[in-house]
């Protein structure tokens, strides 16, 4: 017996390892696997928490469709996040460049460009763009405890943290400075979205989304590189992606759609749990 | 231009003192008040005081903006540029008015989009260190800027020089042509550019926009000549009765006909599509919550009701030429609305964080208190801009252009 096979989580960080983010040519996509995800919504609850999102905005969400009557319904469950589009139509329309094709070819957003015209949201055919009506976090300065003498209002715990409201206010997040990719501090009057967790990426971690996933139902890695993991599936299944018609190109891909009916065995050497 | 001369004290005389014009100003003053309430709530609150939602991120605001700037834009081409660009002298005695009016139909255009950016103080800068040349919206800032500075110049030629080069007037008025052409064709390509939105149409948006734009430019300069002269004899004077009834009301009822064939055509095309999504959103906003305001105002008492006013003769007299072209202003301003928020109201994805399949926005009183700010800054730039300038005085020509005065005069009494 040869040893344990390395986690595909383990396999796919490696590849970050070796790359080199900054690189021209990379072309970063993510693989979902329809029949692994199991619509546990741990990717939603890893973004939520990694970018710090208040309740309504989602990097991460899904779409469910539920069809016919029953005994005889669907349901598909389908994760959905940015798609990082090839011919991205928000940074097409973006007046002042704030939405960009970056690093790893992934879709950027520039907070301090960004002029909340709202062009992006009206171009994206995904809605995967949102808009900070409001600062994000107002609840650190709320005067009010949860529980009356029980609990510390939130104002009250900023001040015993020491929170410095110049430099660092409360919802400061250090993990989005690593470089001048992302905003540290999240504000009103811009618009938001997934950017494969551009932070973490720098720092060869895995997003959250795909770190977080029980079931490796999310591949992530360079489409340019040919040993790559998600070169690897995607040569095994048929890809699929959102709206095709749309010509956006997206580097979301989905494959073996959950469809009771079928299942796409693949070719080759087996793959995903064959 | 002996009728220019006195111009400023003619109509300072004219200024009425009476009772109704302290409620005008007193009633300008209140929409300034609700206006700037609006403005700085938003300002100082964020976006967060509009009712927009992440899938209707345009509503009422961006609707009035585009209703403001086309109505400057269909001003300048459809009205000014005919007397200043082709010599067609008949409409010499509204050139003035005109491109002050479009100055400040601009200037309240502007200011309503402003008001409803998420980063106002940045908008200038970043359109300036930070330029995309990819979107139709840079290029349609920059056109509208240079269409702004292209009226300002046709104003002051008008109002500083007694003989102004007739090279650089001309100049100047081939510019404040082209440009509201090119910036009102880059503001439909906003629109026409989201393929993901059939409902604007692609590149139709683009020439649907300008057309209607004539059309509510026309209205309006119809309506505040006629209202002026009621008020001012020196108005009176040089506005004949025949221009606004003759020409300006059969030009407003055309151009209404053929905003009705354009709306109408963008409906039923949109009603058989195969795209469910595009059928849904013609049905939503014609037979569902919206439909009062996009058919009854928009349609029937904005287009049809002004267009058979201004086909009958009886009724193609000045106070009809008036209530036609207040109609079809409201009924503009509702035909924006439908136009801006009819793309966004079918949900793009059944995402579970959205509304699925229609997506619901109503705008905020914030939101009409920005409008608001915006009819008020208009209301009360023209106030101001009557007294301070004789809007009066007739563009100068040179002599080649004064003969053609007589050809043209002779050619209107052939249409009658």
């Amino acid at each position: 017996m040869s040893s344990e096979p390395e986690s595909l989580d383990a396999q796919m960080t490696a590849e970050l390892e070796n790359g080199d983010l900054d690189d021209e040519g990379v072309d970063l996509s993510m693989v979902i696997d329809l029949q692994r995800c199991t619509g546990c919504a741990a990717c939603n609850m890893g973004c939520a928490s990694e970018n710090n999102l208040q309740e309504g905005m989602a990097y991460s969400s899904r779409i469910i469709k539920t069809e016919g009557q029953f005994p005889n319904v669907s349901y598909e469950y389908t994760p959905t996040l940015c798609n990082q589009c090839e011919d991205a139509p928000c940074a097409e329309g973006c007046p002042t460049k704030a939405l960009y094709k970056g690093k790893g070819n992934i879709t950027m957003h520039d907070h301090e460009k960004c002029i909340g015209c709202k062009a992006c949201m009206v171009n994206c055919p995904y809605d995967e763009i949102y808009l900070n009506k409001e600062d994000p976090h107002p609840t650190w300065e709320i005067e009010e405890a949860a529980i009356e003498n029980g609990t510390a209002t939130p104002k009250q715990v900023k001040e015993r943290a020491g929170v410095d409201e110049e430099n660092a206010p409360a919802y400061y997040n250090p993990n989005r400075e690593v470089s001048d990719s992302e905003h540290p501090t999240r504000y009103k009057g811009v618009v938001e979205k997934c950017n494969f967790c551009v932070h973490r990426l720098e720092e060869n971690e895995l997003p959250r989304c795909v770190e977080e996933c029980p079931c490796e139902a999310r591949i992530f890695g360079d489409l340019n590189d040919p040993d790559s993991k998600v070169n690897e599936i995607l040569g095994q299944y048929n890809e699929d992606v959102l709206k095709e018609d749309e010509g956006t190109q997206p580097k979301v891909k989905y494959v073996r759609d959950y469809n009771g009916g079928s299942y796409e065995a693949g070719v080759g050497e087996p793959g995903l749990s064959d | 231009m002996s009728g220019a001369a006195g111009g400023i004290s003619e109509l300072l005389d004219d200024v009425p003192s009476s009772r109704r014009y302290y409620a005008w100003l007193a009633f300008v003053a209140v929409g300034l008040l609700i206006g700037a309430y609006g403005v700085l709530t938003t300002l100082i609150q964020g976006t967060t005081t509009l009712g927009l939602t992440d899938q209707v991120p345009w509503g009422i605001l961006i609707s009035t903006y585009v209703f403001f700037a086309l109505l400057s834009t269909g001003i300048c081409i459809g009205i000014t540029s005919l007397s200043s660009v082709f010599g067609l002298s008949k409409y010499d005695p509204l050139v003035k008015r005109g491109i002050f009016l479009s100055l400040i139909t601009l200037a309240a255009g502007g200011l309503v989009i402003m008001a409803g950016l998420g980063q106002p103080f940045r908008a200038i800068p970043q359109m300036l260190l930070s330029p995309n040349p990819a979107a139709p919206m840079w290029w349609m800032i920059v056109l509208y800027s240079i269409y702004g500075g292209a009226l300002v110049a046709e104003f002051a030629l008008i109002d500083r020089f007694e003989e102004p080069s007739e090279t650089v007037s001309k100049t100047v008025a081939v510019v404040a042509l082209v440009a509201p052409i090119l910036a009102g064709a880059m503001l439909g390509a906003i629109f026409g550019t989201a393929e993901a939105r059939p409902y604007y149409g692609g590149m139709f948006a683009s020439v649907f926009l300008l057309v209607t734009a004539v059309a509510s430019g026309v209205a309006l300069i119809a309506a505040v000549t006629i209202v002026e002269r009621k008020f001012s004899s020196a108005t009176q004077a040089v506005v004949p009765e025949e221009l606004i009834t003759n020409t300006l009301g059969k030009y407003l009822g055309v151009m209404a006909a053929a905003v009705l064939l354009l709306t109408a055509l963008r409906h039923v095309f949109g009603l058989v599509a195969t795209s469910d999504s595009l059928a849904l959103a013609h049905q939503e906003m014609l037979f569902g919550g919206m439909g009062l305001w996009s058919v009854g105002v928009g349609m029937l008492l904005g287009l049809l009701v002004p267009m058979a006013l201004m086909a009958y003769p009886k009724t193609r007299t000045v106070n009809g030429v008036l209530a036609a072209s207040t109609l079809v202003l409201v009924g503009m301003f509702a035909s924006r609305f439908e136009f801006v928020v009819g793309g966004q109201i079918t949900a793009l994805t059944a995402d579970n964080f959205h509304e699925f399949p229609v997506a619901s926005y109503v705008p905020s009183a914030t939101e009409f208190a920005i409008v608001i700010a915006g009819i008020a800054l208009f209301a009360m730039l023209y106030t101001v801009g009557r007294e301070l300038f004789d809007l009066n005085e007739l563009p100068h020509h040179e002599e080649e252009t004064m003969t053609h005065t007589e050809a043209v005069t002779d050619g209107g009494q052939d249409d009658e």
